[in-house]
């Protein structure tokens, strides 16, 4: 019985024990996940009428994705207690929710210098845009698309909506361009955050 | 943290691993696209069948060069490749090859273990959905690849009560080989 | 430890799955819609309590307040869905072996949202999941009567 067999969820729900073990993560090659992921561009480029109907189709995949992820994350990490705080999120989108999609945590966070609302994760090397070939005609597509709508379906699941859009960047010490996630808080977060620290003080 | 390398394969070298079920819950968001994206569940099932014939034509090159089996001369040898070789390369699950026909021209691929389907549950109004549909048209990409011509069916679906995965893999026809090498040159 | 009823609301207040344990007629539904529905502003008391620096926002919300025919449980997990269970037992029952199931009850959520076909903050609708959540009640076996009962 291998790994992925015991980790998988059964029927027999009362048999499983109550903690997750999370030192064996089930894996697939990546070669597979970046086969399917390139045939699914491949898809959406012979049918969207735009970079960005494209891009918005990849994303609403990546969302999906994101939902469930931030569920099975919740119930299985320990040390995730309810955020409430949007640094909290972000740090545990930055760390814990990078290192299981993508292997690793991601390398910068950042708030933006003038905006409240707006934050930056970047990936240094994004897992699944690396064995991605994109058509030339669509050189402004960023396959990273992806990670985005996962963000924001992790996000929206916790609570803080937002929009998170994914960039090409070029980096001096990186051989190839980094990929910048720039996270657009909803106003109703800040509003919230702005009561809650009213109510903390007061 | 990422396991390197199924544990079946002897002769396969490890690839890079991605979590597994970053990949099922991906793959599962995608059958949801396209079941929005066409109203008839038949079209769903052929364009899942065509990725994956799309993916199949692709990937044989990379299991080529990273299995270093010796080319397989009859469909019985591919077939247990895929099942034994392939299979754990790429997804980390082995298959089983059994009900061949007298002649040796079809085949079952049974799979109990399959990634793509992990924590399915197929809603009633999708019953005719044939959810892992990809991996028939990855057979039958690969295969082509390698000049055979087959015809993928399932048989057997976990996600609709059956007790296992069983893809039913018929030989269509074998091209003379054309390579302009061989194995004893 | 008798279980009567498990709820689960979204994170709208919005109510996704209600079983009574036990067949219940449609006045007796309407009642557990009532008293799940009271709870809500229970859990968010409770929540509203734990707002403090350095307060650890636990999931397990503990009884949430008895009622004359139940004791009410809360659970609130990291995105917002509220898990009730309704138990009518006459003694107190260990607050580790309600935690036991909420768990068990949360697990079963995880599970069912994993599904593709899930969707989100829907009414459940689900075979498995139905059948998973008895397998979790019926290790407490209700006295004199099997794990019967209906949803709406």
């Amino acid at each position: 019985m291998n790994a992925r067999q015991t980790a998988k969820h059964s029927l027999n729900i009362v048999d499983r024990p109550l903690t997750k073990n999370r030192a064996e993560v089930p894996t697939v090659s990546l070669s597979a996940f970046a086969y399917l992921f390139s045939e699914y561009i491949q898809y959406l480029v012979d049918r969207a009428n735009s970079i960005s109907e494209l891009e918005d189709r990849l994303e609403r995949v990546g969302f999906e994705v994101g939902l469930r992820v931030l569920e099975l994350l919740s119930y299985r990490d320990k040390a995730l207690r309810r955020k409430t705080d949007v640094l909290d999120i972000l740090r545990f989108i930055h760390g814990p929710a990078w290192q299981y999609l993508f292997g690793k945590t991601a390398d910068d966070l950042q708030q933006a210098a003038n905006a409240d609302d707006e934050y930056y994760i970047r990936d240094y090397d994004l897992l699944i845009s690396r064995y991605i070939s994109v058509p030339r005609s669509y050189e402004a597509f960023n396959p990273g698309t992806l990670a985005a709508g996962m963000m924001r379906g992790m996000l929206d699941s916790a609570g803080f909506p937002a929009r998170v859009t994914a960039h090409y960047m070029a980096h001096k010490d990186r051989p190839r361009p980094i990929t910048t996630f720039m996270i657009k808080l909803e106003p109703s977060v800040l509003a919230r955050q702005a009561q809650m620290e009213a109510a903390r003080k007061g | 943290m990422l396991r390197g390398g199924p544990p079946g394969a002897r002769n396969a070298p490890s690839l890079e691993q991605i979590n597994a079920e970053v990949f099922t819950l991906t793959y599962g968001s995608i059958v949801r696209q396209l079941i929005s994206d066409f109203e008839d569940i038949e079209e769903v099932n052929k364009q899942l069948e065509q990725m994956g014939y799309n993916m199949g034509i692709r990937l044989v090159d990379e299991f080529l060069a990273k299995a270093k089996i010796t080319r397989c001369s009859s469909f019985k040898d591919t077939a247990e490749v895929v099942a034994k070789q392939a299979l754990p390369m790429f997804l980390n699950v082995s298959a089983n090859v059994a009900n061949w026909s007298p002649d040796q021209t079809e085949c079952s691929l049974i799979l109990t273990d399959n990634p793509l389907a992990d924590f399915v549950e197929l809603p009633e109004e999708h019953r005719d959905l044939k959810y892992c549909n990809v991996l028939a048209g990855v057979v039958r990409g690969a295969l082509e690849m390698v000049n055979m011509e087959v015809e993928c069916r399932w048989v057997g679906d976990m996600l609709k009560g059956d007790d296992c995965y069983e893809l039913r893999v018929k030989l269509k026809e074998h091209r003379d080989e054309k390579f302009p090498y061989k194995d004893d040159d | 430890m008798t279980i009567a009823c498990v709820a689960f609301i979204g994170p709208q207040n919005n109510p996704m799955y209600l079983r009574s344990l036990e067949p219940a007629s449609d006045d007796q539904y309407m009642k557990l819609h009532y008293v799940v529905h009271c709870s809500l502003d229970a859990v968010e008391e409770k929540v509203l309590l734990k707002r403090g620096p350095g307060d650890v926002q636990e999931s397990y919300l503990g009884l949430l307040y008895p009622t004359e025919d139940y004791r009410v449980y809360g659970y609130l997990t990291n995105t917002h869905v509220k898990i009730i269970v309704l138990l009518d037992d006459e003694a107190p029952v260990k607050d580790d072996l309600v935690m036991r199931v909420m768990k068990r009850l949360h697990n079963l959520y995880v599970d069912t949202t994993s599904n593709p076909f899930h969707k989100f903050g829907m009414p459940i609708s689900s075979p498995r999941f139905d059948a998973a959540l008895e397998s979790i009640v019926s290790v407490y076996p209700r006295p004199g009567g099997s794990v019967g009962g209906f949803k709406t």
